[in-house]
């Protein structure tokens, strides 16, 4: 799998061992710079080592998700519907790349966002 | 035929923004062509504007005097997006708001980088609600995908979008108006230190934000180079990025905080019938207002009477002090698919001035208007009463900032300006229908009067003189 390809260059094998190396590593550092303010390079660099880490997870999550599925093939049942937030109106569509398909959490900023929230009433104002 | 650059943008060789008769225009350099001709090409555009994520625009043929200036020297290309009736600004938008403006960020780039293109930038300035939908309006946001090269947004989109969000969330939710004072959205360190110690506890932003703050410091007096760190950033990773500040985002919610607003409904002093008597008067003069252009509602609250004006197709902005009626009215947008109505948050008695380099990059209110018909209902008496605020001031705010306006007057009677007056010493003499009718007769001409039943409320249409 070009995933598994990808994951096994970038040389992590243990999530759970990177982000402590990286607790400790960031947790101790000084809060305070008093030089000239560069926040992009941090932000670079601390995303190449935690992306690591996320890809980590991700690539877990999808690999879960599609074992779920073929278990749930192996029994005669079908996958998980996923035509809910492919038919919002919203992103999930465009956001669910072909990458993440197997992944069921609605993405969909409208629905996410919505089921957080109690139904509104209509309210009245004066 | 003049063109006026829009002072906001000049950040993007690739290309700005110009305002010509009326309409918003974008011209793309010859920098910005290539990347500009991928995202259509490469199939991503429709997809985008398909799923009502991205600006939709056409292309117009460019006028060729003004070419000559274009640096790289070749022919830039013109586009003309979809009008954006009100621009707004993120100080300006609910937590609903702001959380949906970050998904359909995530969403973005996601569905970019399937495609081979990223974002280049993540601001929250270039997000812009249609239809209580939030879209993208800078096509020149998206540039090539190159694997292995990190997110060059995911800084900007951790300050613009999961600092405020996460300082909304959980600590005040009127912690959002820092975003006015950082400008470039809330400073990681700060917001780190804001953040209660129980953030640490959750992945999400124990790692976008106080670890990311700790390594923004750390190399902030530092010469390190991205590229040292061979090996990048693989695209399962920056997918694992997306994926997790989506997860980061999705685990932040509105606070339950009680504010000054968020009870008002219940203890008015109004019986039903004086409320349905009351939005049968307002609908009858918008409709006699004959207002064709925007409309502005003042002290909106969730947007009831501003439905009345939205109904008839006028482009309404609901705008309202309380960051809890206006996510109500958002959220009520939302589920409804609602058309032609912006909720936004507004202090009127401090709105926000222009700000930005110059004071030119973001407009204040009077910027973005004026309104054809301005809605002020049941809003005088805190004006007047709260903040002191002699009526011709009102008046001559109101006749500056719309053609038509339709005004409510609260006597002193009734009880929510007795309410207002239980603590203090009543100041007001000239607080009274005669002094209302005389100040806002030095502005406009008052076309119809009408007293809402069961009520000592009065309801005026006026125009200005």
């Amino acid at each position: 799998m070009k995933r598994a390809a990808i994951h096994r260059k970038s040389g992590f094998r243990d999530p759970a061992f990177l982000f402590a190396v990286l607790i400790i590593y960031f947790g101790v550092m000084p809060t305070r710079a008093y030089a000239y303010l560069d926040p992009g390079t941090g932000s670079f660099i601390f995303q190449i080592l935690v992306g690591a880490i996320v890809g980590g997870i991700f690539y877990f999550k999808n690999f879960i998700a599609s074992l779920k599925e073929k278990i749930a093939r192996l029994f005669g049942r079908k996958p998980a519907d996923d035509s809910a937030s492919q038919s919002a109106q919203n992103a999930d569509s465009a956001g669910r790349s072909s990458s993440t398909a197997t992944d069921n959490k609605p993405a969909a900023a409208n629905q996410a966002a919505d089921s957080n929230k109690p139904a509104d009433r209509q309210e009245k104002q004066l | 035929m003049t063109r006026e650059r829009i002072a906001a943008s000049f950040r993007d060789p690739c290309g700005f923004i110009f305002k010509r008769d009326g309409l918003i225009f974008r011209q793309i350099n010859p920098a910005g062509l290539d990347d500009y001709r991928h995202l259509l090409q490469s199939g991503l555009y429709e997809m985008l504007t398909g799923a009502n994520l991205v600006i939709k625009h056409s292309e117009v043929a460019a006028e060729n005097p003004e070419n000559k200036s274009v640096a790289a020297g070749g022919p830039a290309q013109l586009i003309r997006p979809e009008q954006i009736q009100f621009i707004s600004y993120p100080w300006e938008w609910s937590f609903s708001q702001l959380k949906d403006a970050a998904l359909t960020t995530l969403a973005i780039q996601k569905a970019a980088i399937d495609r081979g293109m990223t974002l280049k930038d993540s601001s929250a300035f270039n997000i812009q609600f249609i239809d209580a939908r939030p879209v993208l309006i800078d096509t020149l946001s998206f540039t090539r995908y190159q694997e292995g090269s990190p997110w060059a947004a995911y800084r900007q989109f951790c300050q613009h979008f999961l600092a405020p969000l996460a300082l909304m969330s959980r600590v005040d939710i009127r912690l959002l108006q820092l975003f006015r004072v950082h400008l470039d959205g809330l400073p990681l360190d700060l917001t780190s230190r804001l953040l209660p110690l129980t953030t640490w506890l959750g992945f999400g932003l124990l790692t976008h934000i106080h670890l990311h703050a700790r390594s923004q410091a750390y190399y902030a007096d530092k010469s390190a180079s991205p590229a040292a760190h061979s090996g990048g950033l693989s695209k399962n990773g920056m997918l694992g990025l997306i994926d997790s500040l989506e997860s980061t985002v999705n685990a932040l919610n509105m606070p339950s905080q009680r504010t000054e607003w968020g009870d008002y409904y219940s203890d008015t002093n109004y019986s039903d019938p004086a409320l349905l008597n009351k939005r049968e008067l307002v609908d009858a003069f918008i409709a006699r207002s004959e207002a064709s252009g925007p409309v502005w509602d003042l002290g909106a609250n969730t947007g009831f009477f501003s439905r009345l004006a939205s109904a008839r197709g006028l482009q309404t902005v609901a705008f309202d002090i309380d960051p809890v009626a206006v996510d109500k009215n958002y959220r009520q947008c939302r589920q409804n698919h609602e058309k032609c109505l912006l909720p936004l948050l507004l202090d009127l008695t401090n709105p926000a001035p222009p700000l930005g380099w110059e004071n030119r990059e973001r407009m204040s209110l009077a910027e973005r208007g004026p309104a054809d018909l301005i809605m002020a209902l049941a809003l005088v008496h805190h004006l007047a009463i709260s903040n002191n605020l002699p009526l011709d001031m009102i008046a001559a705010f109101l006749a500056r900032n719309c053609r038509r306006l339709i005004i409510e007057f609260v006597p002193k009677a009734d009880s929510q300006v007795q309410r207002l007056l239980a603590s203090r010493a009543d100041i007001f003499p000239d607080y009274t229908q005669a002094g209302f009718e005389q100040a806002f007769s030095r502005e406009f001409r008052i076309l119809a009067v009408e007293k809402v039943r069961e009520s000592e409320r009065l309801l005026y249409l006026m125009e200005k003189a």
